[in-house]
C-alpha cells in the first residue's frame, strides 16, 4: 500500500473506539448532490415515469438483499427496520404524488425529493412520544435517489477488500449491513460519541474516530489511511516513516493489552494504602463486559442518553427497567451510578421536539430539561429505582447549578419512591444520590449542594468549557482549553474540600486527560473516585499503584506555585519524575502530547 | 361501511414499525380502510399516512372499513390494535 505522489496529511478527531487500523478508504457519499432544476417536455414525461419505476424496482431489490443479509447475520429482529422501508417504497399515496409531479413536468429526482419532503414536513408537527418516522423516510429517500442518479447501492454488505469507512455520518441501516470481516474501522466527519456507528464500532472491536473536520474534502476513495482510535489521529497517505510508526503503535497497543492483564485483578491503591474507587463509564449495557475485562470496580457513569437516542420512540418504563436492571445485576455487589438522561445540547432524539436555541449548550438540557418534562423524568426514575432492587444503585443528575434543583429532584424522588412502594415494587436499599459538578456555580456552592447529597462528581468537559468560557469545538480557542489551567485545578480542589466537609465522597467522571500528571494531581487533591472509559482503566490503575498519596500531595503543593498551565506541567513533571521513576515512560510521553 | 373506535394500547404508539404491522395487514384486506384521529383522515393502506396520525398510547382512532368482507376485516384490525401491533403492552 504505497502512496506515491500524494502527500501525507494528518487530521485530528475525537477517539471514539480504541484500536488501530491501516487500510484504504472507502468513501461513503451520503450527501445528496445539488440537482439541476429542469422541467420536462410533454414528450419526455412517459420515459421519466418509467425511469422512476425502474429505480423503485432496483431499490426494492437492494432493500430485500440488505434485509436477507441482516436477518441472516444479526437475526430477524434487526431486519425489521427493512420491512418498514419496503412498505414506504410501496406506499401508493407517496408514489401517486411523485407520479403526478412527474406528470406536471418535474424530473423524477426532484419529484421524489419534493414528495418525501412534504411527508417529512407533515411529520414535524406531530406530538412528542411517537417517533422514528422521518429518519427512516430519509433513508429510503436517499436509496431511491441513488438509483435514480445511477449510483451503485452504497451498502457495505458485499465488500471484497479490507477497508476503512470514511463518511460524514452513517445511518442505522448503513451500519447494520457492515461486513465484520472487511471493515477495519470508521472515521466520521460528524458523529458524536453516542452515535450509532460509534457504539457499533465498539461492539465490533474496531477503531472509530469522529468529528474529523475537513475529512470528506481531503480523502479520496482508495487513499490509504492509518486510523488510531486511541489518540483520534488519522494519517492520510502515510509515508514510509508513518508505516513504521503504525507498526510501533500496533506493538504499543499489544504491550498495553498485556499491561492491562497485569493490573486487572489488583485494587486501585497507592503504595501507602490510599484506595481509590476506579470505575468505568459506559453508554450501553453491552459495555459492561469491557468494563469488567479491564478491571473496573463498578460503573461510575452509565449515560442513559444512548437508550433515548437510538430508540425509535421515547423508551417506556419497562424497556428502561430491563436495560438498567441488566447492568445492575451483572455488576452486583459492585456499584453502578446511573445518570438521569442528559438530553438537549447536541443530543436530541428524532422523536422529541426542541426549540431552536441560540446557545444550546447553555440552554434547555440536563436537569433543566428533565425537571420541566416531568413525565419523562418520572418514568426514568421509576425504571431506575425499580432496577435498584437488583444491585448497588447510585443516581446522579447532570448540569445542576442550584440548590433549588437539588430540592426539586429530592421531591420527585420521594414521590416516585412512595408511589412504587404503594404499588408493591421492591426498591434498592441505601441508594446514594449525587450531582454532577460541571458549572462554576456548582463549584461555588458545592458545600450547599452536598448538604442534601451523598456524593459529587466532577464533569470535566463542561466544567473546563464553562469555567474558561472556551468552546472546545471552536478551533480558534480550543488550543486554550487546558485542564492544567490553574483555575481548573483550584475548582477541583475546592469541590473536593466542599464535598468532604459535608461528608460526601467526591469523584470525577468526565474525560480524563491523557497526561498521567493530571491523575496524580487528582489523587493528591483528595479525590475519592475516578470513572473513565473502560479502556483507560488499566493505565490509570498502574499510575495509582505506582504513587503514594503523600507524594501526590506534595506534587499538588508544587502545582500551586505554577502561574500558568505550562508552568504547572513543567514543575510537577520534573518533581514527579523524581518521586515516581516507575512512571517515567508515561510521564515523558505525556510531555510530548 | 362500518366504523369502530379503537384504542392504541402499545407503549410506543403508532410509530413507524407499528404502522408497518398495521399496513401489512390492511394491504392484504379486500376492502378499503381509512383511519382518522379526529383531525385528519388517512388511507389505512399507506404507511406514511398511518404514521402521520401521530397516535400515541391511549389515543383513539376511528377506523372505517368499506367493501368486501368489511366486517371480518374490521375484526382483524381490531385484534391487531388489541395486541398492540405485537409490541410491548403494559
Amino acid at each position: 500500500m504505497s502512496s506515491e505522489g500524494k502527500s501525507t496529511l494528518i487530521l485530528k478527531g475525537q477517539p471514539a473506539a480504541p484500536g488501530i487500523a491501516l487500510a484504504p478508504a472507502l468513501v461513503h457519499e451520503a450527501q445528496i448532490p445539488a440537482l439541476p432544476f429542469r422541467t420536462l417536455d410533454e414528450s419526455e414525461r412517459e420515459a421519466e415515469l418509467a425511469r422512476f419505476e425502474k429505480a423503485l424496482d432496483e431499490t426494492e431489490g437492494d432493500i430485500e438483499r440488505s434485509r436477507a443479509l441482516v436477518a441472516d447475520q444479526l437475526g430477524e429482529d434487526h431486519a425489521r427496520i427493512f420491512e418498514a422501508h419496503q412498505l414506504i417504497l410501496s406506499d401508493e399515496v407517496l408514489l401517486d404524488q411523485v407520479r403526478s409531479l412527474i406528470g406536471e413536468g418535474l424530473a423524477a429526482e426532484t419529484a421524489w425529493m419534493q414528495a418525501c419532503g412534504r411527508v417529512i414536513e407533515a411529520f414535524r408537527g406531530l406530538p412528542v412520544g411517537v417517533g422514528d418516522r422521518s429518519e427512516d423516510l430519509r433513508d429510503v429517500e436517499g436509496k431511491v435517489l441513488e438509483r435514480l442518479l445511477g449510483r451503485e447501492s452504497r451498502g457495505f454488505a458485499h465488500l471484497t477488500e479490507e477497508v476503512i469507512i470514511v463518511a460524514t455520518d452513517l445511518s442505522p441501516s448503513d451500519t447494520v449491513t457492515i461486513d465484520r470481516r472487511r471493515v477495519k474501522g470508521f472515521v466520521l466527519e460528524k458523529g458524536g460519541p453516542a452515535s450509532h456507528s460509534v457504539i457499533l464500532g465498539r461492539s465490533l472491536g474496531i477503531p472509530v474516530v469522529t468529528g474529523v473536520e475537513g475529512l470528506m474534502a481531503e480523502v479520496s476513495a482508495g487513499d490509504p489511511l492509518i486510523l488510531d482510535g486511541h489518540s483520534g489521529q488519522v494519517t492520510l497517505n502515510p509515508a514510509a516513516k508513518d508505516l513504521r510508526v503504525f507498526e510501533d503503535l500496533q506493538e504499543a497497543y499489544g504491550a498495553w493489552e498485556r499491561e492491562m492483564l497485569r493490573f486487572k485483578d489488583y485494587p486501585a491503591e497507592t503504595r501507602d494504602g490510599r484506595r481509590i474507587e476506579l470505575l468505568a463509564n459506559i453508554e450501553i449495557p453491552e459495555e459492561v463486559e469491557a468494563a469488567r475485562e479491564h478491571g473496573a470496580a463498578g460503573i461510575g457513569l452509565y449515560r442513559t442518553e444512548y437508550l433515548f437516542l437510538t430508540s425509535p420512540a421515547l423508551p417506556g418504563e419497562e424497556q428502561q427497567y430491563e436495560a438498567y436492571r441488566g447492568v445492575l445485576e451483572a455488576l452486583a455487589p459492585e456499584p453502578v451510578i446511573l445518570r438521569s438522561v442528559d438530553l438537549g445540547g447536541d443530543k436530541i432524539p428524532g422523536y422529541l421536539r426542541f426549540p431552536r436555541e441560540q446557545n444550546p449548550h447553555m440552554g434547555w438540557r440536563g436537569i433543566r430539561y428533565t425537571l420541566s418534562m416531568k413525565d419523562i423524568f418520572r418514568t426514568q426514575l421509576r425504571a431506575i429505582l425499580r432496577a435498584g432492587a437488583h444491585g448497588q444503585l447510585r443516581i446522579m443528575f447532570p448540569m445542576v447549578s442550584s440548590v433549588e434543583e437539588v430540592l426539586q429532584i429530592r421531591r420527585v424522588l420521594d414521590e416516585v419512591s412512595a408511589e412504587l412502594k404503594a404499588e408493591g415494587h421492591a426498591l434498592g436499599k441505601k441508594v446514594q444520590i449525587g450531582v454532577m459538578v460541571e458549572t462554576p456555580a456548582a463549584v461555588a456552592i458545592a458545600h450547599l449542594l452536598a448538604r442534601h447529597l451523598d456524593f459529587l462528581s466532577i464533569g470535566t468537559n463542561d466544567l473546563i468549557q464553562f469555567s474558561l468560557a472556551m468552546d472546545r469545538n471552536n478551533p480558534l480557542v480550543s488550543g486554550l482549553y487546558d485542564p492544567f489551567h490553574p483555575a481548573i485545578l483550584r475548582q477541583i480542589r475546592r469541590t473536593v474540600k466542599a464535598g468532604h466537609s459535608e461528608k460526601n465522597w467526591v469523584g470525577l467522571c468526565g474525560e480524563l486527560p491523557e497526561d498521567p500528571l493530571f491523575t496524580i494531581l487528582l489523587i493528591g487533591m483528595g479525590l475519592d473516585e475516578i470513572s473513565t472509559g473502560p479502556y483507560r482503566i488499566p493505565g490509570i490503575k498502574r499510575i495509582i499503584r505506582s504513587i503514594t498519596l503523600d507524594g501526590a500531595r506534595q506534587l499538588v503543593k508544587t502545582a500551586w506555585r505554577g502561574m500558568t498551565a505550562a508552568e504547572v506541567r513543567e514543575k510537577t513533571r520534573a518533581e514527579a519524575l523524581e518521586r515516581f521513576p516507575d512512571l517515567a515512560d508515561l510521564l515523558l510521553r505525556g510531555e510530548s502530547s | 361501511m362500518i366504523e369502530r373506535k379503537l384504542e392504541i394500547v402499545n407503549e410506543k404508539g403508532l410509530h413507524l414499525r407499528a404502522a408497518s404491522e398495521l399496513v401489512k395487514l390492511t394491504s392484504s384486506l379486500p376492502c378499503g380502510v381509512s383511519l382518522s384521529n379526529g383531525l385528519i383522515e388517512v388511507d389505512g393502506k399507506s404507511i406514511l399516512g398511518v404514521a402521520a396520525l401521530g397516535a400515541a398510547k391511549g389515543s383513539h382512532i376511528i377506523v372505517k372499513t368499506d367493501g368486501r368482507d368489511e366486517e371480518g376485516s374490521m375484526d382483524r384490525i381490531d385484534d391487531l390494535f388489541r395486541r398492540g401491533f405485537y409490541e410491548n403492552v403494559i
